[in-house]
């Protein structure tokens, strides 16, 4: 906002959206716009914005058109994203509501409708508790190790040193991988007969025989958990990464002279400055988790006994499975209302700090 | 998911990666739906189109999509005004999401091959036809226990054409070498599979997943043949049959992995000699002819007492008509009726690597199958259709099964523990719930 006038406030968002909408349009009195245009921010700023010094003109039929085309334009420009989002995301939305309110089977075509009772059959049922935990259990922990080793592995690479532009870009190749490459990868390493990983602990003398990694629900979750956090790694890293290339170096500098050894400096200065980057990152990791269930259905299934099945796995196992459509759509609802009501906690919680940033 | 969960596509695919094939082909399901609608618009004047769906498809089926090929220009020389179009999909769950999205939007093909569990969960959304009203059925000339595949209600639903069931595979070098018979009764398969365990080797080798035609397909012939039930679990017989696999996998004779086994890891692991044993179908038998050096033999499933029958849990495919015009369904049922024929039936058999139903095709069938197929065709004497008693409650029946079966042989519950807990979640699916 650089042709700000001297005293003017920051735009709100609803501003903006009106200032752009007066690009090339100056000739129109600001007086005669219609309700809901006003606002001080809505002169144009090219005219340099001086308050009612045009004369107003009659309010022609001219001059309605004149401004429900700049309407039209403004809505030919939204359109596209409008539709695309009622197409790929409203209607399923919805779609999936209603199939979560309906007594479905095998055939999802219009089942009589049953009001909650696919949602209280599932809220009942143990395994739907299990998978809420353990989707709450992975979201958490992927989440914070993700996070702290991406910051770790940045930090190292903001240095500069022999061969880090080289190593940091094989940092970015588990990001690169398809989910379902990296599962398959990790399901035969983690084999208790032949897995690379028993070998390597048994050659090291850690342990004496095999480690069979899918048959407890504790083994299973360790290594789903792992295995996400091996994948989250990079995009933490590079994005954290390019956040603190972005810090400028003489602060820091600054702050050593006046006395801050490494620790202050990374927690005084590095890290408040780094907070508008760390908080989109963790934003998309959480959304990157909750949504997680490739790997998971290729390592384990949800197994052993439901013990690793994670809200998204049981809702496919539910309706593709069982043959439990409108129960296995409840449960991919109640996976919505836990992302909103992580999603609401996290922008509750954040909310100055990206307006800031 | 059938019987032979889909060995044709998963029989190439070492370790877990089964599920792989899985979730890639979910992508390639979607796209063929929205083919779908496309080539049921096409009505050409005079002719009958019939489109013909199954999870035969020339990347991953093996003889049988070549022999189909066949066998439709055959039936289109020799019926003009028939013309087939083949729309197959890989076998996986979304094969069924598929057919069900067809179900819903009213575009089931004019053919449509159903593993048999599914048959009645599709009947009874009435969208099949029932085949006695477009004329007399082939029915009659098949073996008793396949004609009950073919039923929902007592109405007759599609053609099983051929079938299969499970049996113990054996490696004859490593069993030689330890100077041990194949075993026949669970206690001896316990003490073999015991000592036949070594750093190279585990004693057997089986499905213990949880999923469609994995666990509880393979655990019948336990069940069953002691005298269990898949409605009565808590019964001694039940539990007996349990406490055997649990066993197994305590001794350390089973690799422990096997809960996230489907019929795949087991092959691969016997056909690599990390086997000595394993319990698998007969759709395998060209895969592992071909492994160099392996020497095998195949035996009836061990029973618990001496003289117990071995009862099969019956796989294979149905042949279905879903509804759609009258003329279309009567050329459809021309089709399944040629294909029903003796020498058409045997000709199936050998392309699938199942065994045909119609009696009459036996004796020609034989004439070129090997002779390992003798244990599979006496269990199959003793078959259970999995749906008789259960129908479309089958597949929630089948998972919650599952699911106690793994939690025992994993140690999370005792064998009655675990049986205790999924009975009272059968009872909860055969009340309605």
């Amino acid at each position: 906002m650089s042709t700000q006038l001297p005293g003017d406030e920051q735009p709100t968002a609803q501003a903006m959206w009106s200032v752009r909408a007066e690009v090339g349009a100056d000739e129109v009195p600001t007086t005669a716009r219609p309700a809901g245009y006003g606002g001080r921010n809505l002169v144009p700023r090219s005219t340099g914005g001086t308050h009612g010094a045009r004369p107003v003109r009659p309010a022609t039929t001219l001059h309605w058109l004149r401004s429900h085309r700049k309407q039209a334009v403004l809505l030919a420009f939204v359109l596209p994203a409008v539709v695309y989002i009622i197409i790929f995301f409203a209607y399923p939305l919805v779609y999936g509501f209603k199939m979560s309110v309906e007594k479905l089977g095998f055939i999802a075509g219009n089942g009589p409708f049953i009001g909650l009772h696919n949602y209280k059959v599932e809220i009942s049922d143990p395994v739907t508790r299990t998978a809420l935990m353990n989707t709450a259990i992975f979201l958490v922990v992927s989440v914070v190790f993700q996070f702290s080793i991406g910051l770790g592995i940045a930090s190292y690479f903001n240095r500069r040193f022999f061969l880090a532009r080289f190593l940091r870009s094989l940092i970015i190749v588990p990001w690169l991988f398809p989910p379902i490459a990296s599962a398959t990868i990790f399901s035969i390493m983690f084999a208790g007969q032949g897995g690379i990983i028993d070998e390597m602990l048994r050659s090291l003398h850690l342990i004496s025989s095999p480690i069979f990694w899918f048959d407890s629900s504790f083994k299973a979750m360790f290594v789903i958990i792992i295995v996400n956090i091996w994948i989250g790694i990079p995009f933490n890293a590079v994005l954290l990464y390019s956040g603190l290339q972005d810090i400028p170096g003489d602060l820091r500098e600054a702050a050593a002279l006046d006395g801050a050894g490494p620790w202050e400096r990374f927690r005084y200065v590095t890290l408040p400055l780094l907070r508008p980057v760390a908080l989109i990152v963790i934003m998309l990791g959480i959304i990157y988790t909750v949504k997680t269930f490739d790997t998971v259905v290729l390592l384990t299934n949800g197994g052993p006994d439901n013990g690793s099945q994670l809200m998204s796995t049981w809702a496919y196992n539910l309706a593709f499975t069982n043959f439990q459509t409108g129960q296995g759509a409840a449960v991919g609802d109640m996976l919505f209302i836990f992302c909103m009501i992580v999603a609401f906690f996290y922008i509750r919680a954040t909310r100055r700090e990206v307006v800031m940033g | 998911m059938n019987g032979k969960p889909n060995p044709r596509t998963w029989n190439r695919l070492p370790g877990r990666g089964g599920r792989l094939a899985r979730v890639l082909v979910a992508a390639g399901s979607i796209a063929t739906v929205l083919s779908m609608s496309a080539a049921h618009a096409s009505a050409a004047s005079g002719t009958i189109t019939l489109t013909e769906t199954s999870y035969y498809t020339s990347s991953s089926s093996g003889p049988i999509y070549g022999y189909l090929t066949t066998l439709f220009n055959n039936f289109e020389k020799s019926h003009p005004g028939i013309v087939i179009k083949r729309e197959d999909i890989p076998n996986s769950p979304q094969y069924l999401t598929t057919v069900a999205a067809e179900a819903s939007a009213g575009t089931l093909p004019s053919v449509l091959m159903l593993d048999n569990p599914m048959v009645p969960t599709l009947a009874s959304y009435d969208v099949l036809t029932p085949l006695s009203t477009l004329g007399p059925t082939a029915i009659p000339t098949l073996g008793a226990a396949q004609q009950a595949e073919s039923k929902f209600n007592g109405t007759i639903y599609g053609y099983p054409l051929y079938t299969n069931t499970i049996a113990l595979f054996y490696n004859k070098a490593i069993l030689s070498a330890a100077n041990i018979q194949p075993p026949t009764t669970w206690a001896q398969l316990l003490t073999d599979a015991k000592a036949l365990t070594n750093s190279q080797h585990y004693g057997i080798a089986f499905s213990g997943e949880n999923c469609s035609g994995c666990n509880v397909w393979t655990f019948i012939p336990f069940l069953l043949s002691n005298g269990g039930s898949l409605t009565r679990l808590t019964t001694p017989q039940s539990v007996q049959a349990l406490t055997l696999w649990a066993e197994l996998a305590k001794e350390g004779a089973i690799d422990k992995d096997f809960t996230t086994w489907n019929q795949g890891p087991p092959e691969a692991a016997f056909a690599a000699g990390k086997a000595a044993m394993m319990i698998n179908g007969p759709w395998f038998f060209g895969t592992l002819n071909s492994v160099k050096g392996l020497n095998w033999g195949v035996v009836e499933i061990p029973v618990n007492t001496p003289g117990q029958d071995v009862v099969g849990p019956i796989g294979g495919e149905v042949w279905t008509i879903p509804k759609s015009n009258p003329a279309t369904e009567k050329a459809a049922f021309e089709l399944l009726n040629y294909m029903a024929q003796p020498s058409v039936d045997a000709a199936l058999g050998t392309s699938t690597g199942d065994i045909p139903t119609v009696r009459a095709a036996l004796p020609l069938w034989s004439k070129t199958a090997s002779p390992l197929y003798q244990p599979f065709l006496d269990e199959l004497k003793h078959g259970f259709v999995r749906t008789s008693t259960l129908g479309v409650l089958y597949p929630r029946v089948e998972s919650a099964i599952g699911n106690g079966i793994v939690s025992a042989v994993i140690g999370k519950q005792t064998p009655a523990a675990a049986f205790s807990t999924a009975q009272s979640n059968v009872n909860s699916i055969l009340e309605g719930n």
